[in-house]
Order: C-alpha cells, then sequence, then structure tokens
C-alpha cells in the first residue's frame, strides 16, 4: 500500500468516525430535549420550598444571557449563581486561542 | 339499602343486588346471563337477550332485520352504525343492553328496587374513552355509574365476600390470585394481589376471539364435515339452511355444556338436510375425548398465557394461592386437569357461580361503596431532574380528592414553549412518561421571571386524568387526557 492511499484510507477513517460522534451528540441532543423547563411555585395556591429561587434553576448559559453582568463579574457569579450554574457557563466561553468552547481543555491553552 | 352491580359482558350481561346480607343476580328464566344481543326490527323499541340471540340464523339475511352482538369490543370506536337509514353511535347502541337489564329487573324482580345507580365492571384494558362510551350507554337507560371496577377485581370480592363473615379477614390477608375468565368471546388473565385491604392488578393477558363461542362454531363444523361423510353427501351442492344451522349451533352449544359434565353427549335434529331424492336427520353422540382433541390446541395457547402472567409478575406457581376459575368456558376438564397439574388440586377454584360472580361482586363493592384508588404516583419531571408527585399512590379516585393546581416557572424560555412531562411512578427508581405538553410561553428573554404555566389536574368519574396547562401567549389552555391511569380497589 503506497503512502497516497494509506492517507486516503486515514482520511476516510477519520471521516467515518467524525460521523459516528455526530450521530452520537444528535443523540444525546434530541435526549436532552426530553428535559424539562419547569419548576414548580404554587400547589393550590401555597408556596413550595425553592419557590421564589427561580435563577438558581436557569441553565448557565441562559443566566449569562439574562443577568450578563452578574454573571461576567466573576466575585458576584459566586454570590448568585450555583456551583453548576457556574460551570455551565464557563462551558460555553469561547476560548481565546482554540476559538471553541473548550472550557480550558484545548492543547492550546494548556 | 341495597347496591347494584352489573357485569356489562361481550356475550353475556347481567346484573345483581346485594342488601347487606345476600347477593341476587338477575337473571333470564333459565338461570342464565343475558346473551349481549341487539335485535332490531324498523323503528320499534329493539329486542334484547336470549330472544335476540335465538333468533339470529332465522332472521339474519332477512330485509329488516339487523342484529348487532359484542357491542362491547367495538365500544371505543368513533364511527356510528348505521340501522334502517338511522346513524347510531355504539354507545347509543350498547344503552340497549342495560334499558333491557333495567327493565328486565324491574319485571321480574319486583322486589327490589329499580335500577337507578350501579357499579358497572370493566375489562383491565379498558381506557378511558371505553369507560365514557358506557358511561353514556348506562345513562341514556337511566343507570347512574357509581364508578367503574375491574372484572378480575369483582370476581375476587364476589368470590371471597360469598360469605359476609370473611369481611374482616379480607382486611388482612395478603394472596396472589389468579383469575382466570374465559368466557364466550375473549379470555382474560389477571394476576391479582390482595394487600391489607387493597386489591391490584400484578400481571396481565389475555386473547379475544378463541373462546366459547368459537369453539360452538367449531364443533358445528365438526358435526356438519362428520354427517357429510357418514351419508356419503357429495360436496359439490351441499349447504345447510341457515334456520336449521341456527338450531344445530343452539344444540351444539348445550352439546358442548353438556360434554363438561359427561363423557359424551348427543345431538339429534329431524329434517337436517333435504336433498333431491330424501330427507336426513341428524343423529351424532359427541365424545368428550374427541370434542378435546378438536379444542386441545387452544387450551395450550391458554396456559401458555398463564405462564406469561407468572413470569411478567416473576412469581412461582407456589406463589400463587388461588385461581378463580370464572366464565364457561374455564369450565372444561380438559383445561381444569392442566390447571390441577400446574397449581395442585385444591388451589384451583370452579366457582360455581362464575356467570354471574362479577355482577355480584360489583353489587357488593357497590353496596359498600368501596372506591378505586390510584395504584401507581402520578408527578411532573422538573428542570432539575426531581420529580414532583402531583397525586400520590393511594389517593381515592374520588372528583374532590383529585383535583390540583399547580403553578410552575420557567428555567430558561429561549425555544418559547414549557415543557410539562408528565410521569408516573413505577418504582422508587424509575418513573415512565405519560405525557408530554408543550405550553407556548413568551421568547423574551426578560420575561423569564414573570411567565408562568398554570396546569390543572382532575381525575373524572371515569378515571380519566385530564390536564389543562396555559402560559402567557395563549388564552386558551392545551388540554390534554391520559385514559391508562393504574387503578386498584381500596376497600373502606
Amino acid at each position: 500500500m503506497n503512502q497516497s492511499t494509506q492517507t486516503f484510507t486515514t482520511y476516510v477513517m477519520a471521516y467515518g468516525l467524525l460521523n459516528l460522534i455526530l450521530v452520537i451528540k444528535m443523540t444525546e441532543k434530541s435526549n436532552l430535549k426530553l428535559k424539562s423547563n419547569l419548576m414548580v411555585e404554587t400547589v393550590n395556591g401555597v408556596e413550595v420550598k425553592n419557590a421564589r429561587e427561580q435563577i438558581h434553576y436557569f441553565p448557565g448559559d441562559f443566566a449569562a444571557e439574562i443577568e450578563p453582568h452578574r454573571m461576567k463579574d466573576t466575585r458576584m457569579r459566586e454570590i448568585y449563581f450555583t456551583h453548576q450554574q457556574i460551570i455551565e457557563y464557563q462551558q460555553t466561553i469561547v476560548c481565546y486561542t482554540c476559538k471553541k468552547p473548550c472550557a480550558g481543555t484545548c492543547s492550546k491553552s494548556k | 339499602m341495597v347496591g347494584f352491580g352489573i357485569d356489562f359482558g361481550t356475550t353475556n350481561s347481567v346484573a345483581a343486588v346485594f342488601n347487606g346480607r345476600e347477593v341476587t343476580s338477575f337473571v333470564d328464566s333459565n338461570d342464565l346471563p343475558h346473551p349481549s344481543v341487539i335485535w332490531y326490527q324498523g323503528d320499534s323499541q329493539p329486542t334484547v337477550g336470549r330472544e335476540a340471540k335465538e333468533r339470529i340464523r332465522d332472521f339474519e339475511n332477512t330485509p329488516g332485520n339487523k342484529f348487532i352482538k359484542s357491542i362491547k369490543s367495538q365500544i371505543h370506536k368513533e364511527e356510528e352504525f348505521e340501522i334502517f337509514g338511522k346513524s347510531k353511535y355504539t354507545w347509543q347502541i350498547a344503552s340497549e343492553i342495560f334499558r333491557f337489564l333495567k327493565q328486565d329487573a324491574r319485571n321480574r324482580y319486583q322486589s327490589f328496587p329499580a335500577i337507578e345507580e350501579a357499579v358497572v365492571t370493566v375489562p383491565l384494558y379498558f381506557n378511558g374513552r371505553q369507560r365514557r362510551a358506557i358511561r353514556k350507554a348506562a345513562e341514556i337507560a337511566g343507570i347512574a355509574v357509581k364508578t367503574f371496577i375491574h372484572e378480575p377485581f369483582a370476581a375476587v370480592v364476589g368470590y371471597l365476600l360469598a360469605d359476609q363473615n370473611q369481611l374482616h379477614t379480607l382486611k388482612e390477608k395478603r394472596e396472589n390470585i389468579l383469575v382466570f375468565d374465559w368466557g364466550g368471546g375473549t379470555l382474560d388473565i389477571t394476576l391479582v394481589k390482595l394487600d391489607s385491604g387493597c386489591l391490584y392488578e400484578v400481571s396481565t393477558a389475555g386473547s379475544n376471539g378463541k373462546s366459547g363461542d368459537y369453539f360452538d362454531e367449531v364443533l358445528m363444523s365438526y358435526v356438519i364435515d362428520t354427517f357429510q361423510k357418514d351419508k356419503i353427501i357429495p360436496s359439490e351442492g351441499f349447504r345447510v339452511d341457515p334456520g336449521i344451522e341456527s338450531l344445530l349451533l343452539h344444540e351444539v352449544e348445550f352439546a358442548k355444556i353438556d360434554l363438561s359434565r359427561k363423557s359424551s353427549a348427543s345431538i339429534e335434529l329431524f329434517d337436517f338436510y333435504t336433498d333431491s331424492h330424501r330427507n336426513y336427520a341428524l343423529y351424532q353422540d359427541i365424545e368428550r375425548s374427541q370434542f378435546e382433541s378438536i379444542i386441545q390446541t387452544y387450551i395450550n395457547d391458554a396456559m401458555q398465557l398463564v405462564d406469561r402472567v407468572l413470569h411478567d409478575a416473576r412469581l412461582q406457581t407456589s406463589q400463587i394461592s388461588k385461581i378463580l376459575l370464572i366464565g364457561g368456558t374455564s369450565r372444561i376438564p380438559l383445561l381444569i386437569s392442566k390447571m390441577h397439574k400446574t397449581f395442585g388440586v385444591t388451589k384451583v377454584i370452579q366457582i360455581p357461580n362464575a356467570d354471574t360472580v362479577i355482577a355480584e361482586g360489583a353489587a357488593i363493592i357497590s353496596y359498600h361503596n368501596w372506591q378505586p384508588y390510584l395504584v401507581q404516583s402520578i408527578g411532573i419531571q422538573l428542570a432539575d431532574e426531581s420529580f414532583y408527585t402531583v397525586f400520590y399512590s393511594g389517593t381515592i379516585l374520588k372528583p374532590d380528592t383529585t383535583q390540583k393546581e399547580v403553578v410552575l416557572f420557567c428555567t430558561d424560555n429561549r425555544e418559547g414553549e414549557g415543557r410539562l412531562i408528565i410521569t408516573e411512578k413505577l418504582n422508587s427508581q424509575e418513573h415512565k412518561v405519560k405525557e408530554i405538553i408543550n405550553v407556548p410561553i413568551s421568547k423574551v428573554l426578560q420575561k423569564i421571571y414573570s411567565e408562568r404555566v398554570v396546569a390543572n389536574f382532575t381525575v373524572d368519574k371515569d378515571v380519566i386524568l385530564t390536564i389543562s396547562a396555559k402560559g402567557s401567549v395563549k388564552d386558551e389552555p392545551i388540554y390534554t387526557d391520559i385514559h391508562d391511569l393504574c387503578y386498584g380497589l381500596r376497600f373502606a
């Protein structure tokens, strides 16, 4: 097998793998669609526990859209948002070096 | 005070009454339940019951006559029946059976009050739409449905409380009871758990068609074939007159019933067949073994369904305390011997009043005012992946206990819909999604703090859970019905 054939085979395999990853990602996405975006506030007019903590249940990226100033300020974000929300937000930040939302995992940022 | 129960069956229907001491079934003059057959003749009031059944073959193909059988199995259908140019819904036709049961009870059992309200039994697999249609049918006939109870539960109550002294022990008993109900039209096998005053279904299986009425047809074909062979009549042009066939079917049914008690039965019909030369009479003896060889496959199939029910419930035969045999077809000796082999002789109970025990159980339930209850909790899956229980397992399904308004705030409105996920709790770990309602809400991000979804949950008398959900975008709420709630029976 010459070098050009080998390179071609490698490309084909990589393309296949990429497709596979895409399929898995799409499946995950459709599963995620099943997630609810509602929380109980009152039942028959009676307020439930955590009913006033709406902001704590926003997904991190959405919280950053709604309250950008609080989320971008590192000191304020610790006060207003949960650890989970901050992680979710950080995962959406586009990396300066790799230009992707790598959450600090790309080789360039290391 | 009395309680009425109605077993509205595919093949036969019967009502019963309980006065606190004894149960009386409103059977016909032959001590049999009423066939669920309706015979329309023009515009007059239709004939229902045995008379209608016995005339089917005579008049089925005669203009001006229309027979309707097994209306229960078609009750879920939306389409209308055409009866002499008039359209009727299935529930309007079914109402004739309820009307007949009420009228017959009034005419022949005058010491009891008229049936104004009753507990009506339904198969386990009936959904809310079917229950709603039956309620309509009963109401047209002037009978209010107190509640719907599953047929196997009514059978267990009818059997266990035939002796009223058992009532106290019933509340403490823990047993697995297999209800094997094989009638004219269907086979329903249900494993019922009796646990501290509650009855609920553990597993179920069944089949349609290969039941008593089908066995009559099979046996009739066998008799006709044997006759043709014995008399050496060529197949060409051989056809039994429909009127004679009707008589034969009647005879065959009685022969089949006889074969459950005796080792052989006889069928005799004069002028059975006429060809160009002579008249033939039919004299035929049928051995039980012959009949059993004809239906053996169906008996084996039924026993396989029993295995499946036990397998689904993850129970061994030794863990079953009673097997109640209900319905005429379950009296077949071959079936009984197979049941004996599988479960042991003492556990298999041939209920003597197998045709009426379901109606009798319903009458007892009605008298005591026992109510259905929710077996599995109904809840909402929330954004943090926890579950909020709207109705807990054990909730009595009465309109005043099963109404809730839940207001929900939204955690993300970017898609412009609130996702209300309704679940049923299967066990401590597992939830099953019953319904997903996408409620339109505002997409304007800053409205997230004021956006609310108002969801109303109501379980009605037909055990249908109706959910209405409304956001801020549309004036009208979205309505969804859940028809297959899992419900049991709780003794008060």
